[in-house]
């Protein structure tokens, strides 16, 4: 009856996975310093090694980001399936009305959720909210890190305006994260205690049908038509 | 030359007597008859005496000459008497070569053509031309300047120093017409004598007016009188042209102001008021100068700004003493240009006693023009180093406030800074000096009794040995800025007092150095008072509630509101149940030290007992949770799922218990909430609370932890019954009960989730989840209530309990709150909430049912026993009002 079938292809969860790790370096080896008269972030300034490693740590982990940035960018412009992956992340018009009809559905004024495709408005929100996000990061990073290149040229206030939007971002991203990805991915009830498929990349065709109904229905009529197993995308 | 004539003349007179002596009678013929009084004659219908005293004649010039009466009156038969014809007119130029018009073609007149000799020199009595000056004949006629008789120049008259008339007038017989003798340059004639003068007023601003005959010496110092009373200066001399607007048309002083307006304002002066009533007051030439008046830009000028000060000085010499030796006048006389001079606070013309509202330094008007130059100009500011926000703030002050609304007796700048003799804050004179301020402001000022307390006091004693670290007045109330005490900003309003005592309190180095208690300003923050004030209660007891404020005594002197014999009566102030028992314990205790064992041991068990209990609990659901979540997330993985669920639905809380639990959970709620607001003042979320509620935050706050507590009180009452008078509550608490088997089930469950066993527990109606749970409820709602209405109810236990058992009391229902919020939080939400199984939650507590399904997991022993009693428990099934499961599942 109910079944496994593939959502994240190999290649998108090794992506998932670096992107998470060096997300969570940079935000502990950062915010420990935002906040360093706190005991919690005194604790991880400790735990980081000191103060001079925590530094060190932060730079590692943002180039590890940066690396994972760049692998995702030829995914997405040389492989085939990463060409595929981005063209079903554009935003479109059906995704507003997605929205409005998913908030008249949750305020109790339409007895069915909209169907939604492989990626709705949510996941899409999720990774252009990231794209933007790491763009400025990386840019008032670099600011930030090689102060003594950019001093040769720039005004103080670009310096202090990487500052603050840096800061700034960053608690936006944590924020963005635990009120919208996590509650999404562990709290919201269909999901509670956790979607694994960002691990092994399967989830039960219940969860697809409830979800993902016209990605299921596509890749029903698919596998129709071909009788071959359905591919990551 | 004239006199001279007066020697020939009787001379030339004898000549004339002699050739016609044949024809005339002698004077005895004449006066044989005249020298009758009641001689007359009428003429015009007039009676004219005809007498002439013979001794008259005699001792006139004329008779003294030998003068005959033929030889004037001539013309008529002497013989004849009465005599016939008419006798015509003397003519005195038959002997006297004397003109009284001006000659032909002249420009002027003669003042006294149309007068006759005998007008001034008389007729048979007539005198020497020296004597009719003397006497002031002239004044017969010329009453109108009898001012004159009065006059500087009359005192020469009267001593004999040669000054008459004539001296002014020309000789007699030349008098010209006042008009024209005007024009011939009087000023000339009074330099005469006035040597110099007209040299003086040329070097001044008079000038050109002067030369254009515009002003005159008379146009000041008036003709005859020739003097001007002191009085008198402004009116009659320069206010004649200075207030003139014609003559000073658009004349305007460099504010703008017109000049004849400026001049006027000298009228209301103090200088012309004390004038006018004392007769002592500088009038314009005191400062002006007299003949010699430049204008005040010329450095020469007494009224130049340079000179102001001296030129006051000559009346006010010890003002000017003490302004030298002020910061203004020592900036001034460096040469600083902004430095005030006299006129810049009193101004000029209009200067006006200070007590005068008008002055721009009377006591109100003060702060505007002292503001005006340290605060608007930014070189002031500049030399002063003191910012324009500091020095704005007296603005806002209780002096300053209460000066504005009429109060002329509040402080104003120089009731604490000096007037004349303001020195900077740093000068040891100075009267704003740090050591000088108690004096200032009491001993010298206002507040006499307020400093009699300080100086009695412990700080004003230190200070009075020299120490330099005790507060004086500004350190608690501010310097510019002093509020009333009632001012929600002031530093002293009952909610900020501990933080001004904390400045020294509190500070490492000067508890160190004076040997102070180092922790009573933490152990103050920290208890109920200090809670209570930290989030906005100005009934609270603050430092000066117990210490007094300015008269502050420590705790060894008998005199001190905290010496042990008094504390009673400290305390009973606002606790009328203090007792001398409750006093007797320490009062400023820290539960985290180690003096304090009692408090010290019962906080370290809560701490141990709340790790060691909460952590039992999150590990124990940890271990739930992991496995719950895996077995959730096979079945999504692997698509396989349990088979779709019966509707069937049984009871598991009646209304009853659904009510009693919704009582316990909103009180409890409250009660953690407005619990933790006292305790945490300075969290975010409390002070935000603390902004929107506003002032009465605290009185609320405590209020409706009250009721909180009571509405929990009630509902445990409420319990209580129902568990022992209905059946139901019987079973209930029967069911609740701890088993043995309890144990069991915990031992089976913690295998089950580690791994270790295949199978978990099966649970009865209540597990021993539940049962953990229950009874540390009825555990903690005991323990809060009794230390809660100890507390409460202070006034009546406080006398029983000590202030130990007071701070033993807050200690526990402080920490049993901890206990139980991270209870609910770890263990009960977990239960109902955060359990894969009941995620996002478990409806029992709503519905007051749960599903087969959901029995079947968490309570099959239950479903079975109910199963087996039959259909009578089974309440509802397919309920239509009651979703199924997973019709609205996400």
């Amino acid at each position: 009856m109910d079944n496994k079938v593939p959502r994240f292809s190999r290649s998108w969860r090794v992506q998932h996975m670096l992107l998470m790790i060096s997300v969570l370096l940079l935000m502990i080896s950062g915010f420990s310093v935002k906040y360093s008269d706190t005991l919690w972030g005194k604790v991880l300034i400790f735990l980081e090694g000191g103060f001079q490693a925590r530094g060190a740590l932060h730079r590692l982990s943002a180039v590890l980001l940066f690396i994972t940035a760049v692998y995702h960018f030829v995914y997405i412009s040389v492989t085939k399936e990463g060409r595929s992956e981005f063209k079903k992340l554009l935003p479109n018009k059906r995704d507003f009305t997605d929205l409005k009809n998913s908030v008249s559905y949750d305020l109790l004024k339409r007895s069915e959720r909209p169907a939604f495709g492989r990626y709705s408005y949510r996941e899409k929100v999720q990774y252009w909210a990231f794209f933007v996000f790491i763009l400025l990061m990386f840019l008032s990073g670099v600011v930030l890190w090689f102060h003594d290149f950019f001093f040769t040229f720039l005004p103080k206030w670009a310096f202090d305006v990487s500052f603050a939007l840096h800061g700034g971002t960053a608690t936006l991203i944590i924020l963005f994260l635990v009120m919208w990805h996590l509650y999404i991915v562990h709290l919201s009830p269909g999901n509670f205690p956790g979607n694994s498929s960002f691990w092994h990349g399967y989830v039960s065709e219940r969860w697809m049908r409830e979800n993902h109904p016209l990605e299921y229905e596509e890749m029903k009529s698919e596998a129709a038509g071909k009788p071959k197993e359905g591919e990551a995308d | 030359m004239k006199n001279r004539f007066l020697y020939i003349l009787p001379l030339l007179l004898s000549i004339l007597f002699i050739s016609s002596l044949s024809f005339a009678g002698s004077n005895d013929d004449c006066l044989a008859c005249h020298s009758d009084s009641t001689l007359t004659m009428q003429k015009d219908g007039k009676t004219i005496s005809l007498y002439v005293s013979g001794h008259v004649f005699d001792s006139s010039v004329h008779g003294d000459a030998g003068v005959g009466c033929t030889d004037c009156h001539q013309g008529f038969s002497a013989d004849d008497v009465p005599h016939k014809q008419t006798t015509p007119n003397v003519d005195c130029s038959q002997c006297h070569d004397v003109k009284l018009h001006a000659p032909s073609g002249a420009k002027y007149q003669m003042a006294h053509s149309s007068e006759k000799c005998w007008d001034c020199h008389g007729t048979h009595d007539i005198e020497s031309a020296r004597k009719i000056n003397v006497d002031c004949k002239c004044l017969s006629c010329h009453s109108a300047e009898k001012s004159f008789l009065t006059s500087a120049h009359s005192k020469q008259v009267i001593d004999h120093k040669g000054f008459t008339c004539e001296t002014c007038h020309q000789k007699a017989h030349d008098v010209r017409q006042v008009a024209v003798f005007r024009g011939t340059g009087a000023d000339t004639l009074c330099s005469q004598c006035h040597k110099g003068v007209e040299s003086d007023i040329e070097n001044g601003i008079h000038k050109k007016a002067f030369a254009d005959g515009a002003l005159r010496c008379v146009t000041c110092h008036t003709a005859h009188e020739a003097r001007i009373s002191k009085q008198e200066i402004s009116t009659r001399a320069c206010f004649k042209c200075h207030t003139d607007r014609k003559l000073f048309d658009g004349v305007n002083t460099s504010d703008g102001e017109e000049l004849t307006t400026l001049v006027q304002s000298y009228s209301h002066s103090i200088h012309a008021e004390s004038l006018k009533s004392t007769g002592k007051g500088a009038t314009c030439v005191d400062c002006h100068g007299s003949h010699t008046i430049k204008p005040a830009s010329d450095p020469t000028s007494p009224v130049n700004r340079e000179n102001v000060v001296s030129t006051c000085g000559r009346c006010h010499a010890d003002v000017e003493k003490s302004y030298l030796n002020s910061s203004h006048g020592k900036a001034f006389e460096s040469g600083i240009a902004v430095a005030p001079v006299c006129t810049d606070c009193h101004k000029e013309h209009s200067i006006e006693s200070v007590d005068s509202p008008n002055s721009p330094v009377s006591r109100a008007r003060e702060p505007e023009i002292c503001l005006n130059c340290h605060v608007k100009n930014k070189e002031v500011l500049k030399l002063t180093g003191v910012s324009a926000a500091f020095l704005m703030s007296i603005r806002s002050s209780v002096h300053i406030r209460s000066l504005e609304s009429g109060n002329l007796k509040a402080a104003t700048c120089s009731d604490c800074h000096g007037a004349h003799d303001m020195l900077p804050a740093g000068n040891s004179k100075s009267k704003v000096f740090r050591e000088n301020i108690p004096s200032t402001c009491g001993a010298a000022g206002c507040h006499r009794n307020v400093y009699e307390k300080y100086a009695s006091g412990v700080h004003g004693t230190a200070l009075a040995k020299g120490n330099k670290n005790v507060p004086v007045c500004t350190d608690c109330h501010g310097d510019h800025q002093i509020l009333a005490p009632s001012n929600p900003r002031s530093t002293v309003y009952a909610t900020n007092v501990a933080q001004s005592c904390a400045k020294c309190h509190a500070s490492v180095r000067l508890t160190e150095r004076y040997g102070l208690p180092p922790d009573k300003v933490v152990s103050y923050m920290d208890s109920y008072h200090g809670l209570a004030v930290r989030e906005g209660s100005t009934i609270a007891a603050n430092c000066a509630s117990c210490h007094g404020a300015h008269e502050i005594l420590p705790s060894s002197d008998p005199r001190s509101s905290i010496n042990g014999a008094n504390l009673q009566k400290t305390c009973g102030k606002c606790h009328n149940g203090a007792s001398v028992r409750f006093a007797s314990t320490p009062v400023h205790v820290l539960t985290g030290s180690k003096g304090e064992p009692i408090l010290y041991w019962l906080s370290e068990i809560y701490i141990f007992l709340i790790i060691g209990i909460i952590g039992l609990m999150l590990l124990h659901n940890v271990l739930d949770f992991v496995k719950k979540s895996r077995k959730k997330l096979t079945q999504r993985r692997t698509g396989v799922h349990p088979a779709e669920a019966s509707a069937r639905l049984y009871v598991r809380m009646t209304g009853n218990e659904r009510l009693q639990h919704l009582v316990l959970l909103l009180s409890f709620l409250t009660l953690v909430l407005t619990g933790f607001m006292l305790k945490f003042p300075d969290a975010w979320w409390v002070k935000t609370m603390r902004d929107i509620v506003g002032n009465g935050f605290a009185d609320l706050r405590g209020v409706i932890h009250r009721i909180a507590g009571s509405v929990m009180i009630a509902g445990a009452v409420y319990h209580i019954f129902y568990v022992s008078f209905t059946k139901r509550g019987r079973q209930f608490i029967k069911d609740m009960l701890p088993k043995i088997q309890d144990l069991r089930d915990a031992v089976t469950a913690l295998k089950y989730n580690i791994g270790l066993s295949k199978d978990g527990p099966r649970f009865p109606r209540f597990s021993y989840i539940e049962k953990a749970e229950y009874w540390a409820l009825i555990w903690g709602t005991g323990v809060m209530a009794i230390t809660g209405l100890l507390l409460w109810f202070n006034n009546l236990s406080l006398g029983v309990i000590t202030k130990l058992g007071l701070d033993v009391a807050t200690l526990i229902h402080y920490y049993e709150a901890i206990l139980a919020s991270l209870a609910i939080l770890v263990w009960h939400f977990y239960s109902v909430i955060f359990n894969p199984e009941v995620y996002p939650l478990n409806l029992a507590c709503i519905k007051g049912t749960l599903s087969e399904e959901e029995m079947e997991e968490e309570h099959p022993l239950e479903l079975e026993r109910l199963k087996e009693a039959g259909e009578s428990e089974i309440v509802i099934e397919n309920g239509n009002d009651n979703p199924t499961p997973g019709q609205r599942k996400q």
